[in-house]
This record gives structure tokens, C-alpha cells and sequence, in this order.
């Protein structure tokens, strides 16, 4: 396969990727910040 | 840590920063630390009171000197391609135009933001999530062709010395001998991969240097001397020109480690400067050295001729070529330095995104003796140990396209840094001001461009 298509395949995949996770990463991060307040 | 005097614990601190993302909707966008002042760090875990050992100036220049180059090999295709003349001009002009003002860039932010996960963590403070999350993505996604490369290299060296490893799955398991050994070299901590990158960086540039030492004694050697040419067709000057990009490309590479590194605002400017003229000079020094042995251009028509021409001029001691053994030995050596280097690199961004609330908070995890991100880096070499069997080969275009993309955003963050943060402590500058910020991305976005517009076929070898 070309470069330059599989290149520009893999960056749309990242904006995709990007929107599918925006729950989760809410979840995530919601997580990471409240085991950071924790542990102080 | 000036920041953190602003408020009376680094619980409130924390608090704070959660309570911004709060109100702020919870819109994944407005996550960014944009909002907060410059020196506070983005990730939201704290920073672990203990102190591990850290990563002092020349270790680090031998780490980024395997992230980048691994030494001479893999240049060949450059002078087969363009001839010694255009090719040594475009090994001294590459580093001017294309690595210079990367490192230039680099300098400047990591010394403003030594954060971990590196340059993840200068795009999303200066351009959002979802831009910090693209550059993780692309260099993610670039390091599972990239990383495959690195073992089946190793295998094409140790080939060449016993061909039992050609054989069955031989050279499977070798590659993961690589994996797995690079992997518990990175869960030993980050000293232990940087003073082992110092001794590979030594012994893969011995031979090298045997070579330049030993040819004031074979000046127009081989002038008429028959050499083995390739089968295949010759790149080209254009892709003399991309193959040469490639090699001296991954200088942010060595970023995603700034918390590791001793005193990273002063250590990093200088590393940087430091890599560039060691692979300059790795890269250029032996192709002149051969150039004046006779040795003609096509010598280097395929992957791996280093060897053979190192065999030619070291000639054979007791009916043994030991130059050429050494070569070969230092083909496995830059290959596995390679890949130990970048296993550290890359397993800091699951890090860095676990901590920042972009990945599950179990790749956040890191050992209590070296603070090593343990889960990033198992589920990281599983992944690109899994990939060993799949024969990827060096795939240069789709390489530059993925790491040109995030180096774009790299240079766009050093402008949008300068516009809104102009009080961030910055111990190194570009120089020239914003124009000269402006500037230093030019040149690197010119030769992507071209580089991408003229490249009408994927150029790869094995």
C-alpha cells in the first residue's frame, strides 16, 4: 500500500479514536485526578 | 516548582486542577491546563516524593543518539543513491536545515516544560486534548512499524555471522531475545539504559573509527578493485534525500523523559547540540574515510555493505576478517541500542496520558525502587513482539509522514507557547525571538513537504 494513504488512514484513525474514547477519558481522568488529590 | 507556592499543599493544588476541569463543563476540550499558570505541571498524579536515580548529560546524549541514529548503518542507500559528493553534502546540510532547528525546538520546550511524556505534554498544553492526544496517537502508531525494524535487523546481522539463525523459527526467537532483554533492561530503570547506551555508543564506533584510522594506509586501495553491486534499483538523489531525512529524524524522542533527567532545563539544550554533531559526524567521517580508499559509490548499493567493506579494508588477520566481524557485530549492537533506547522513549507517553486521565490509570503505574512505568513498558514490547513475525519492512515514507505530522504540531505548540505563555521560564530560547520561532519550523516543513509531494512510491527496504 502507499505511504502516503496508510499515513493519511492511520491520522484519520487518531481523530477517530480521539471521539470514540471521549467517555472513557472523562472516567479516566476523573480517576487520575481524584487518586491524585488521595494520595497527597 | 514555583507554581506550587501558590497554593498552601499539593492535595489543594491538585484539587484546584481538578476543580478547573469541573468547571469547565467537563468538556473533554477545555481539559487543557491552558488555563493554569505556566509552571504548575499538567499531570494530575503527584509527583513521587522518593528520588530515583536520574539521567545525567552524556547518557542522555548516547540515549537520544540511538533514538535517532544507532550509528553509520543504514546510510548506505544515501551515497549508493547520490554519489559521495551529493551524498556527504546532504549528510552536512541535513543537520543544518532539518536537525538544527528540531533541536533548537526541543531545547527551548523542554527546558520550559520538563514534563514527562515530553512532547505529549507540550502540544496539549499549548494546543488542547485533543491535539496532545494526536501527537500520542501518531507516535504510538509510528513505533509499531518502527519497532519492528529494530529486532530483525539484529537478526539480518546475526545472520550473517551463523546462518543456523536463517533457519525455522530462529530468528523469531532471536528477535525476541532482543524484546525481552531491552524490556528488563528498561524495568532496571533509567540509568541502567543510559549508561547501556554509553557502552554501545563506544563499541558500535570502534570499527567505525578503525576504519578512519586505518585510511591514510589505503589511500586509492581500491580504486580498481570489482565490487558486488545490487540487483535492485538505486533510490535516487530525492530519496538519497529522504533516506538521510529518516536517519537523522526522532531528536524529541528523548523529551518523553524530562522528569527522569538530572536538572533537564540546562542538561537537555546541551544534549541536544551534543547528539546532533555526534551523528553528523558518525554519519559523514567514514564515507569520506572509504571515499579516499577508492572505494566506489555503488560499494554501497545494498543494505548492509558496511560489512563488506570494512572486511576489504581491514583485510584478514590469520585467514580472519576482523574488521567485518566487528562491523557485524556492531550492526547488532546499534540494532538492539535502538530498540532499548526507544523502549524507553515510548513507554513514558502511556504514562504520561495515564496520568493526565487519556489512558487507563494502570499504565500509570510505575516500580517503587526505579519508578519505571512497568505496565507501559510490558504491554508496549508485547505489542511489538507480537508484530516480529509480520516482516515489516522500513517503510520510509509512511515514517516520515507520521513523524512529520507530529513534529508539525511540536513547532506550532513552540509558537502558540510564545504567544500565550511569554512569562514561562524558558532556560533555553530559539534564538531570533518569535520570528526566529516562526522561522525554525520552515525548513523541517519545507523538506516534509517536498519530501511528501515528491515521494510517488513508498521507498523501503528490508
Amino acid at each position: 500500500m502507499n505511504g502516503l494513504l496508510f499515513g493519511m488512514i492511520i491520522v484519520v484513525a487518531g481523530f477517530a479514536m480521539y471521539y470514540a474514547t471521549r467517555k472513557i477519558q472523562a472516567r479516566f481522568a476523573s480517576e487520575a485526578a481524584s487518586q491524585g488529590a488521595a494520595a497527597d | 516548582m514555583r507554581g506550587q507556592g501558590l497554593y498552601s499543599s499539593k492535595g489543594e493544588l491538585a484539587s484546584r486542577n481538578w476543580k478547573a476541569r469541573v468547571t469547565l463543563g467537563g468538556r473533554e476540550k477545555k481539559l487543557s491546563t491552558l488555563s493554569l499558570p505556566a509552571q504548575i505541571p499538567s499531570q494530575a498524579l503527584p509527583i513521587s516524593k522518593k528520588r530515583a536515580a536520574k539521567l545525567t548529560l552524556w547518557p542522555l546524549v548516547a540515549a537520544t543518539f540511538f533514538m535517532v541514529s544507532g550509528g553509520t548503518y543504514g546510510t548506505e542507500a544515501i551515497i549508493s543513491g547520490a554519489g559521495y559528493g551529493r551524498g556527504i553534502l546532504v549528510l552536512l546540510f541535513l543537520p543544518v536545515l532539518w536537525c538544527l532547528p528540531t533541536a533548537f525546538m526541543i531545547g527551548e520546550l523542554s527546558s520550559a516544560l520538563p514534563h514527562e511524556g515530553g512532547y505529549y505534554a507540550w502540544v496539549r498544553r499549548g494546543l488542547g486534548n485533543f491535539w496532545g492526544f494526536q501527537e500520542a496517537w501518531l507516535s504510538l502508531a509510528a513505533s509499531i512499524f518502527d519497532m519492528a525494524i529494530y529486532p530483525t535487523l539484529f537478526v539480518f546481522y546475526l545472520k550473517q555471522m551463523s546462518p543456523w539463525f536463517g533457519e525455522g523459527n530462529h530468528g523469531i526467537l532471536a528477535g525476541l531475545f532482543v524484546v525481552v532483554t531491552c524490556a528488563v533492561l528498561n524495568l532496571a530503570g533509567i540509568r541502567v539504559v543510559g549508561i547501556t547506551s554509553l557502552w554501545l555508543f563506544f563499541l558500535l564506533s570502534l570499527p567505525f573509527g578503525l576504519i578512519v584510522v586505518l585510511t591514510p594506509m589505503k589511500l586509492g586501495a581500491f580504486a580498481g578493485e570489482p565490487h558486488a553491486t545490487s540487483t535492485g534499483a538505486s533510490v535516487g538523489l530525492l530519496g538519497a534525500v529522504l533516506v538521510a531525512m529518516w536517519n537523522y529524524m526522532g531528536w524529541d524522542n528523548a523529551s518523553t523523559i524530562a522528569q527522569e533527567v538530572e536538572r533537564p532545563q540546562r542538561t537537555y539544550p546541551r544534549a541536544m547540540i551534543a547528539a546532533v554533531i555526534l551523528v553528523s559526524l558518525t554519519y559523514v567521517l567514514p564515507f569520506l574515510a572509504v571515499y579516499f580508499t577508492g572505494t566506489p559509490a555503488s560499494a554501497f548499493a545494498e543494505d548492509g555493505s558496511w560489512a563488506a567493506i570494512a572486511g576489504q579494508l581491514g583485510g584478514k588477520l590469520m585467514g580472519f576478517e576482523w574488521l567485518r566481524f566487528m562491523v557485524t557485530i556492531g550492526g547488532m549492537m546499534s540494532a538492539f541500542g535502538m530498540f532499548n533506547a526507544l523502549v524507553m522513549s515510548y513507554s513514558r507517553l502511556p504514562l504520561a496520558m495515564a496520568k493526565d486521565g487519556m489512558m487507563p490509570k494502570v499504565f500509570g503505574k510505575v516500580t517503587q525502587k526505579n519508578e519505571t512505568p512497568w505496565v507501559a513498558i510490558v504491554v508496549l514490547a508485547s505489542c511489538w513482539a507480537l508484530c516480529l513475525g509480520l516482516g515489516f519492512k522500513r517503510l520510509v515514507t509512511l515514517d516520515i509522514m507520521l513523524y512529520g505530522a507530529a513534529l508539525m504540531l511540536e513547532f506550532v505548540t513552540l509558537v502558540v507557547l510564545r504567544v500565550r505563555e511569554p512569562k514561562l521560564k524558558r532556560e533555553f530560547r530559539v534564538p531570533g525571538g518569535l520570528a526566529g520561532a516562526i522561522t525554525c519550523g520552515i525548513f523541517p516543513l519545507g523538506l516534509l513537504l517536498l519530501s511528501l509531494v515528491e515521494s510517488d512510491h513508498e521507498i523501503s527496504w528490508a
